[in-house]
C-alpha cells in the first residue's frame, strides 16, 4: 500500500493537482482512491459528480473510487448509532437535548480523524491519494496519532472514558492509531507532496509546514509549483513582471526541496472535469513516486 | 453493595469541555472513589453508551419518561432509586448506603 | 481616505478559503478602518501570522502596535500558546481546590486533543467580546473551521441550558460563560454591528465554496453583506491569448456573483503586478474593497 499527500493552503491548486495525479494513477492500472479531509472539500465539483463520506467510483476512471472525509457527518452518525435505538423509548424532547449535549468540542475532532485513519486501512487499493485540508489542519492529523494514543492510553488506565466515549468504542484502536503514523513516517510507503504557488504567502507558508513535518519525522517531501506563467504568454509588461516574481519565488523555495521540483504551467481555463484533470496530468510525472 | 450513578450527556466526567471544570462533577467523582475504595461496587450510566441501565430499572425510566433530562442526575443504591435531579454528597451516599465504620 | 464612516462595524469577518487573498483584504480592512480613525484590532487565527509579513511588522499573542498604521494594532491566537495557557489556568485553580488525583485526572482530560478546541475558542471570544477596540477584524480559517468556531456559542449555550435544567447548580463560572454566550450571539447576529465578507477568486469552484459557506451561515442567522473578488485580470494586460481566456473565464464569474450571494454588495479588487505587501499595496487593495 502506498499513501500520497497532497498538503498546501488553499487555493493553490493542491485539490486538483491531487485529483489529476489520482486520475493518472489509476489510468495507468493501480487501484486508486482519492480521499479528501477538508471539511469544505470540492471533490465533486472538480470531477462534477456526488462524492459521498464512502468511496464511490468515479464513472470515466474505472480505477478510481473517491471519498470526502466529513468529520461532522461522522459525528452525527456516531450520535446517530447511540441515539436511534433510543427513538420512541424517550421523549423527542430529550432526545434532541441529548443530540446537542452530544456536540462538544471533542466530538467532531475525533470523529473525523477515526475516519481519516479507517480510511488507510482499505486493503482493496494499491495507492491511496489525500487531499489534505489546508496545512494547520494537516500538521494536526499528523500530530493527532500521538497525541490521541497517548490520551486513549492514559484514559484507559485512568477513567476508562476518552472525550467521545469508552475507549473500546472508537472504530480504530490504539493500535491503528500507532501503525497510522509509523506509515506516515515510512519514506519508503509515504510521500508529502507540497502544492504551492509562486507567490511570497504560498512559499512562506509552505516552507514553514515543510519544516514542521521535518521535525516529526516526515523527510519524504516533493514540492509542486502551480500556476506559473509561460514564457511566451509573458509578453506584456504586467505578466512579464509577475513572471520574474514567481522566478525568484521558485528559486527560493525550491532549494529547500531535496527532490526535484514540478513546475506546472498556469492554464487557460479552471480544472472541472475529468477532462481537463486529464489534460493537467500530462504534466505529473508518476515515476518520481516509485508506486509498484 | 452497589450504586448505580444515572448522569446527564456529558463530554468528559470533569466537566472540562464546559466552561470550567464542574465542581458538582468534580466532587461527585471523589465521593465515588472514596466508596470505591471502602469496597463499594460504583457503577455511572449514560444514556448515549450504556441506556439498558436505564431502561432496566422501572423507576428510573419512569422518571425520564414523566420529567425528561430534569430528571437527572439520578443515584439507585441497590436498584432502589434515593437521589433524582441532583448529585448528592459523599455524606449523602453513606447515609444512603448505610455504612457504619 | 474618506471621513471616519457612521457605518464602519464593530466586528468584521474576512470569510473563505485560505490562499485566495483573505489575510491580505483583512490586513486592507483593518489599516483602512484604522486610518479612518477607529481604534482598531487585527486578530490573525493563523498561527503562522502571515499578517505580519504583509504588514512588515512582528506579530504575537497578544496586541501589539502596528508601526505605520496610528490606531492599529494586531494579534495572533496560537493554538500551542493557548492551550498551554488554558491547561495552567485551570491546573492552578484546580490545585488549589482538589485533591491530588482529581487534579490528576483533570490533567489527564486537559491532555486530550479536544483541549486545543476549547483554549482557542476562548481567547476569540475575549477578541470578539472586548471593549478595548471600536473595530476588530479577524481573518478567520477557512469556511469549515470558521462555521464550526462560530457554532459553538450556539451549542454551548444550549448545553448549559440543559445542564441547568439537569438539576445540577449552574456555577457562577458557568452564569459568566453563559452570559457571554449571548453577547456573543447577539453582537454576530446584528448586521449593523457585524460585517462578513467572503472573498472569493472568480472562478467556479471557489464561488461555489463560498456561496455554500455563506447559505450555512445564513442558515444560524449570519447574514454575508460583502463579498470581494480579487485578484481579477484588468482586460487592458490580457493581450496574450492564455490571459484573454482567462479573463473571458473570470468576466463570466463575475457576473454570477451576485446571484449566488443575494443582498451582499460585490467589490471587485485587482490582481497587482507585484505581491501585496507594505503599507501602500495594502491601501492601494484597501481602496478598491472598501473605497466605495
Amino acid at each position: 500500500m502506498r499513501y500520497l499527500f497532497f498538503s498546501g493552503k488553499g487555493g493553490v491548486g493542491k485539490t486538483s493537482l491531487a485529483s489529476a495525479t489520482a486520475v493518472r494513477l489509476a489510468d495507468s492500472g493501480l487501484r486508486t482512491l482519492l480521499v479528501t479531509t477538508d471539511p469544505a472539500s470540492n471533490l465533486g465539483d472538480v470531477f462534477e459528480q456526488a462524492i459521498g463520506p464512502a468511496p464511490v467510483s468515479i464513472a470515466p476512471v474505472p480505477m478510481l473510487d473517491a471519498q470526502e472525509i466529513d468529520a461532522e457527518e461522522a459525528a452525527r452518525i456516531y450520535r446517530e448509532k447511540a441515539l436511534g435505538p433510543l427513538r420512541g423509548l424517550l421523549p423527542d424532547e430529550m432526545l434532541r437535548t441529548m443530540d446537542e449535549q452530544m456536540r462538544g468540542p471533542c466530538t467532531v475532532e475525533i470523529a473525523g480523524f477515526d475516519e481519516f485513519v479507517a480510511s488507510m486501512f482499505r486493503e482493496e487499493y494499491d495507492v491511496i491519494v489525500f487531499d489534505t485540508a489546508p496545512t494547520g489542519h494537516t500538521l494536526r492529523l499528523l500530530e493527532l496519532p500521538s497525541a490521541w494514543s497517548v490520551h486513549i492510553e492514559e484514559s484507559a488506565q485512568g477513567s476508562g472514558q476518552t472525550c467521545i466515549g469508552p475507549v473500546d468504542q472508537l472504530q480504530t484502536s490504539k493500535e491503528q492509531y500507532d501503525r497510522a503514523m509509523a506509515l506516515l513516517k515510512d519514506g519508503s510507503s509515504t510521500h508529502f507532496v507540497f502544492v504551492a504557488q509562486p507567490e511570497h504567502t504560498s512559499v512562506a507558508e509552505t516552507l514553514r509546514a515543510s519544516s514542521e513535518l521535518t521535525e516529526l519525522g516526515i523527510l519524504n517531501q516533493r514540492l509542486i509549483v502551480n500556476g506559473v506563467i509561460p514564457a511566451e504568454a509573458a509578453e506584456h509588461p504586467f505578466f512579464a513582471s509577475r513572471r520574474a516574481m514567481q522566478l525568484s519565488q521558485i528559486a527560493e523555495i525550491a532549494r529547500h526541496f531535496p527532490a526535484e521540483t514540478l513546475e506546472v504551467p498556469l492554464l487557460n481555463g479552471e480544472v472541472k472535469g475529468v477532462a481537463m484533470l486529464r489534460t493537467l496530468g500530462r504534466w505529473v510525472d508518476l515515476d518520481v513516486y516509485a508506486i509498484r | 453493595m452497589r450504586l448505580d450513578v444515572f448522569d446527564p450527556e456529558m463530554c468528559c466526567s470533569t466537566g472540562l469541555c464546559g466552561p470550567a471544570p464542574d465542581e458538582a462533577l468534580i466532587r461527585i467523582e471523589e465521593a465515588l472513589e472514596r466508596l470505591r475504595a471502602e469496597g463499594v461496587e460504583v457503577s455511572r450510566h449514560q444514556l448515549s453508551r450504556d441506556p439498558e441501565a436505564f431502561l432496566g430499572n422501572d423507576v428510573v425510566y419512569q422518571r425520564i419518561l414523566s420529567q425528561g433530562t430534569e430528571a437527572l442526575p439520578m443515584v439507585a443504591v441497590d436498584g432502589d432509586l434515593r437521589f433524582a435531579s441532583r448529585y448528592p454528597t459523599y455524606e449523602e451516599l453513606r447515609e444512603a448506603l448505610q455504612i457504619t465504620r | 481616505m474618506s471621513t471616519p464612516s457612521a457605518e464602519a462595524p464593530r466586528r468584521f469577518f474576512a470569510a473563505g478559503k485560505g490562499g485566495v487573498g483573505k489575510t491580505t483584504m483583512a490586513v486592507a480592512a483593518a489599516a483602512f478602518h484604522a486610518l479612518n480613525g477607529r481604534r482598531t484590532l487585527l486578530v490573525t487565527t493563523d498561527p503562522a501570522a502571515h499578517i505580519g509579513r504583509v504588514l512588515e511588522c512582528e506579530v504575537d499573542d497578544e496586541p501589539k502596535a502596528v508601526p505605520g498604521v496610528a490606531g492599529l494594532d494586531a494579534a495572533r491566537i496560537d493554538p500551542h500558546h493557548e492551550t498551554r495557557r488554558y491547561k495552567d489556568t485551570v491546573l492552578l485553580d484546580a490545585r488549589r481546590r482538589y485533591a491530588a488525583d482529581t487534579v490528576q485526572r483533570i490533567e489527564e482530560e486537559l491532555n486530550s486533543p479536544c483541549t486545543e478546541e476549547v483554549a482557542v475558542f476562548r481567547r476569540f471570544l475575549d477578541y470578539l467580546l472586548t471593549d478595548h477596540y471600536e473595530t476588530v477584524v479577524f481573518d478567520t480559517a477557512p469556511t469549515g473551521h470558521t462555521l464550526r468556531l462560530l457554532q459553538l456559542p450556539l451549542s454551548y449555550s444550549q448545553q448549559i441550558a440543559a445542564k441547568a435544567q439537569g438539576g445540577q447548580k449552574a456555577g457562577a463560572a458557568e452564569d459568566a460563560e453563559a452570559g457571554r454566550m449571548r453577547e456573543a450571539l447577539a453582537l454576530l447576529g446584528d448586521a449593523g454591528q457585524t460585517t462578513f465578507a467572503f472573498v472569493v477568486y472568480p472562478e467556479a469552484t471557489p464561488i461555489a465554496e463560498a456561496a455554500r459557506a455563506s447559505e450555512e451561515l445564513r442558515e444560524i442567522g449570519l447574514e454575508t453583506s460583502l463579498v470581494i473578488a480579487n485578484q481579477v485580470l484588468a482586460q487592458e494586460v490580457c493581450v496574450h491569448p492564455l490571459f484573454r481566456q482567462r479573463y473571458e473565464m473570470q468576466q463570466k464569474y463575475l457576473k454570477e456573483i451576485p446571484e449566488r450571494f443575494p443582498g451582499a454588495q460585490v467589490q471587485r479588487v485587482h490582481l497587482h503586478e507585484r505581491d501585496v505587501i507594505g503599507l501602500d499595496a495594502i491601501l492601494r487593495v484597501a481602496g478598491e474593497a472598501f473605497g466605495g
